[in-house]
């Protein structure tokens, strides 16, 4: 297993006395180069599941293993590993890069900041390389600003983004939800040939079951913060055994 | 349809105005603030003393262009310094775990809930008297204000993604400050700091009217104010010029401050 | 029958050139018409045209838009303004916003009543705000009217917003992206809702949307948008069964289904619409185009299939492969 996270609570404090709780002792384990799909309505707690498993976020209680071990516990460069291994691709394509930045200053970030000794040659070039992988033209991209790429193209340059710290676990957080059917065919597409070429493991949240279905090996699937039902992905699909994952399957088609 | 943005134009007009009697204070000031010419007081305008003179027959049209060094200086820093220190209040309590938060901005709100004035009162009373009093007593009111800002927008900034990427590849937090959440508080900053600067220079004017900032024979436009309050039925004159000088320095800082926030939130709206 | 909305050959272009091109469609009372096509292919442009509330660096250079077959464009700002809020209802995408913070549902649902009719009707306005909520399926009325925007679901909120657009009796209901926004179990809900809408009332939909399966449900016509222009359109059947333009069928391959199959990669369009295609003399779709031949490149016309059914490509011949 290289991400585990292991009966997880999350609660907020609204106004008071008043305790939110976004988690219930929920657990997920992804092995490498696994996909595992995470569905439910919003306000299920895909989310904040997904942003405590990434660190992004700190649980109420329970704790979550990197390579086995805790990372609240990491410090110094078993931290920075565990950072630099744990990726995000956000829902909307416009808040995804800093519009402050240009492309080449939003690429070159990850790598200044954990590699601080690589030459300014070969960041270029990993930066050039990993833009040719998910299908951007480097020449056409690197010194114009985020506004002015398509909700599609920006996505894929999130996408370079998160894989060129050449990450073991890319956390997908709606990635494709702000985006039309045929963007959203091209993102999956580039997603699950990352997948099959650079051995990735991903965390896929959605709540389109369908999408889910085609590229995850494992499903999840949450209610009110709580785990419903989980298992292999058609297994799950073919005999759901909960009524609520039944009722999520027969609306995804109206 | 155009709209123009009459607050920028006229805010610029304004504010230029007040700087161009702050800098005319330095070069070309016709008599000293405390020039006393008993011989002549109440002086009409004449080719002398183009605005007349006070009870003291002291030139008023010098004692003006000397009060806008007071309101500038003491709206400016006290801003300044106010502004730092909220800002990194409201900064801690954004970044802190839930109960120092809770703290810090419980004690932010209480603050809050002293209208400006009353507490710059309050601690001018308690510093003392005095224009270096006043800009602190000032600075402590603006404290509240900018912290509630920095607080609120470094929470909503947060929830982008650009800044959990940023974390999520281990960016520092000073860093991830500067570089990913500045830049997008600029607008905001900017526009609150040119309003404050506003308020701080009438509350300035309201702490010196009161006896409690500038002390004579200096010169404020709150004092002078204060002074042509004695002689308001005598001499009504007297109480003019510092008063239009003062609605300039107030509206002109808003209306820039308005102005500035409709260009940059206009230009943030485009796609 | 009646003729509610009837476009024809509307031009628009800004600074860089077209931004739509040569639409005409037409939409008579009870029948439901869906635009579909990607982000930048000139759906939301066309809704702005008909609401006459085009951003203000493009303009309409020509074309008429007939609203109850009177000419939008020729009538006078305040005639205008009358026409549109007495005949067309609007519900945005984004209906969290489009809400006043600080307004109780029932001064805003009878606000836009009682600019057109008159403040003598606030009594009526109140009364058919009421009408309209229970229309859309509100239970609880007395407590969503009195209640602010933030203390109504967002799903709640969609329905307000519904149900004031039904308030003024339009003839023409306009709906953009009315489920992009929610979850799979609320989409279905927003479309049995608007189903029964259409039963109850006498009035013509149209809607907006990219998402392929709630069209299908909804739908009577579809018509088709790419780079500004209608490449196809016609009835729901012939759209969805036998697709003739390039696009459409594309897209048609792009419908989700649980029958996916995992070994090969999904369907996808190559690309984007770009600034070029819009001002392309031949076909807008050929730089995409799988089939693009270098006639398409120079001309495109337009063929009749049916009564119905007309599709924007030389090759297919006007019949289905």
């Amino acid at each position: 297993m290289i991400l585990e996270a292991l009966d997880i609570t999350k609660e907020y404090r609204i106004s008071g006395r008043k305790v939110f709780s976004a988690l219930q002792g929920v657990s997920m384990s992804l092995g490498e180069g696994e996909v595992l799909g995470i569905v439910g309505e919003s306000g299920s707690g895909k989310t904040t599941l997904s942003e405590i498993a990434g660190g992004l976020q700190k649980p109420t209680s329970g704790k979550v293993l990197f390579q086995g071990e805790d990372i609240s516990l990491l410090r110094g460069d078993k931290r920075r590993e565990y950072r630099r291994s744990v990726q995000f691709v956000f829902q909307s394509p416009r808040e995804s890069m800093n519009p402050y930045f240009s492309i080449r200053r939003i690429l070159s970030e990850p790598l200044s900041v954990n590699f601080p000794k690589m030459g300014r040659k070969e960041r270029d070039k990993r930066i050039e390389e990993t833009l040719e992988k998910v299908g951007m033209d480097p020449s056409s991209t690197l010194s114009f600003f985020p506004s002015h790429f398509s909700g599609g193209q920006s996505q894929r340059i999130a996408i370079a983004r998160a894989l060129l710290l050449e990450p073991k676990v890319i956390i997908c957080d709606e990635c494709t939800s702000a985006l039309d059917v045929s963007l959203e065919a091209q993102i999956i597409n580039l997603l699950s040939s990352l997948k099959r070429e650079t051995g990735v493991a991903m965390v896929f949240i959605s709540h389109d079951i369908a999408l889910t279905r085609y590229i995850s090996d494992r499903i999840m699937v949450l209610k009110d913060g709580k785990t419903v039902e989980e298992g292999d992905t058609e297994v799950v699909m073919e005999k759901p055994k909960s009524e609520y994952t039944r009722m999520l399957l027969e609306n995804s088609f109206l | 349809m155009k709209k123009r943005n009459f607050s920028l134009y006229i805010g610029i007009i304004l504010v230029s105005i007040i700087l161009f009697l702050f800098l005319l204070s330095f070069v070309a000031l016709p008599y000293e603030v405390d020039a006393m010419d008993t011989g002549n007081r109440f002086a009409e305008a004449s080719r002398d003393h183009i605005l007349g003179t006070d009870q003291f027959g002291r030139d008023i049209y010098s004692r003006i262009l000397v009060s806008t060094r007071s309101a500038l200086a003491v709206g400016v820093t006290s801003v300044f310094f106010g502004a730092l220190v909220g800002l990194f209040i409201g900064a801690v309590a954004a970044l802190s775990p839930k109960a120092v938060e809770v703290v810090v901005m419980r004690g932010v709100d209480a603050m809050m809930a002293f209208p400006g004035i009353l507490s710059a009162m309050v601690l001018s009373a308690i510093l003392g008297k005095g224009v270096m009093n006043a800009s602190i007593a000032i600075s402590f009111f603006m404290v509240p204000v900018f912290a509630r800002l920095s607080y609120s927008m470094i929470l909503e900034n947060g929830k982008k993604g650009y800044v959990k990427a940023a974390r999520s590849y281990g960016v520092s937090l000073p860093r991830l400050l500067v570089f990913h959440m500045l830049p997008d508080m600029l607008t905001r900053l900017v526009t609150q700091f040119s309003s404050s600067v506003g308020a701080a220079i009438l509350t300035e004017s309201s702490l010196s009217f009161l006896g409690l900032g500038i002390q004579p024979p200096g010169a404020s436009l709150g004092l002078m104010l204060s002074e042509a309050k004695a002689y308001v039925l005598i001499e009504p004159y007297q109480a003019l010029w510092p008063g239009v000088v003062l609605s300039v320095a107030v509206l002109g800082f808003s209306l820039l401050g308005d102005g500035i926030n409709a260009v940059l939130s206009k230009e943030n709206s485009r796609e | 029958m009646s003729r509610v909305l009837e476009i024809n050959n509307l031009t628009v272009k800004d600074g860089k050139g077209y931004i739509l091109k040569d639409i005409s469609l037409s939409l008579d009372s009870n029948e439901t018409m869906a635009f579909i096509g990607e982000s930048g292919s000139g759906k939301t442009m066309t809704l702005k045209a008909i609401l006459s509330i085009l951003p203000s660096d493009v303009e309409k250079v020509e074309g008429d838009v007939l609203i109850d077959g009177t000419e939008l464009y020729n009538l006078k700002k305040d005639e205008k303004r009358i026409k549109l809020g007495t005949t067309v209802g609007f519900v945005p995408q984004n209906t969290v916003n489009y809400l006043h913070p600080l307004l109780r549902i029932k001064d805003q649902m009878t606000d836009g009543y009682i600019t057109f009719h008159g403040r003598k009707k606030k009594e009526e306005a109140l009364h058919k705000a009421r009408k309209g909520l229970e229309e859309v399926g509100i239970k609880d009325v007395e407590r969503v009217l009195s209640s602010y925007p933030s203390e109504l679901s967002g799903g709640m909120k969609q329905r307000v917003n519904i149900a004031s657009a039904l308030m003024m009796d339009p003839s023409l209901l306009i709906s953009d992206e009315p489920t992009s926004a929610l979850d799979k179990v609320v989409q279905k809900q927003v479309a049995s809702l608007y189903l029964s809408l259409l039963e109850k009332n006498k009035v013509a939909l149209l809607v907006v949307s990219h998402d392929l399966v709630f069209v299908e449900r909804i739908a009577d016509k579809i018509a088709v948008f790419y780079a500004g222009e209608i490449v196809e359109s016609g009835r729901k059947e012939e759209i969805f069964s036998s697709p003739i333009h390039p696009y459409t069928k594309a897209l048609m391959a792009l419908k989700p289904s649980m029958l996916l199959d995992k070994t090969r990669p999904l369907e996808e369009i190559k690309g984007y619409i770009s600034e070029e295609d819009r001002n392309n003399e031949g076909c807008v779709f050929s730089s995409r185009c799988p089939k693009c031949r270098k006639e398409c490149m120079e001309r495109v016309e337009e063929r009749k299939v049916s009564d119905t059914h007309r599709v924007k490509c030389i090759l297919s011949d006007g019949r289905t492969q």
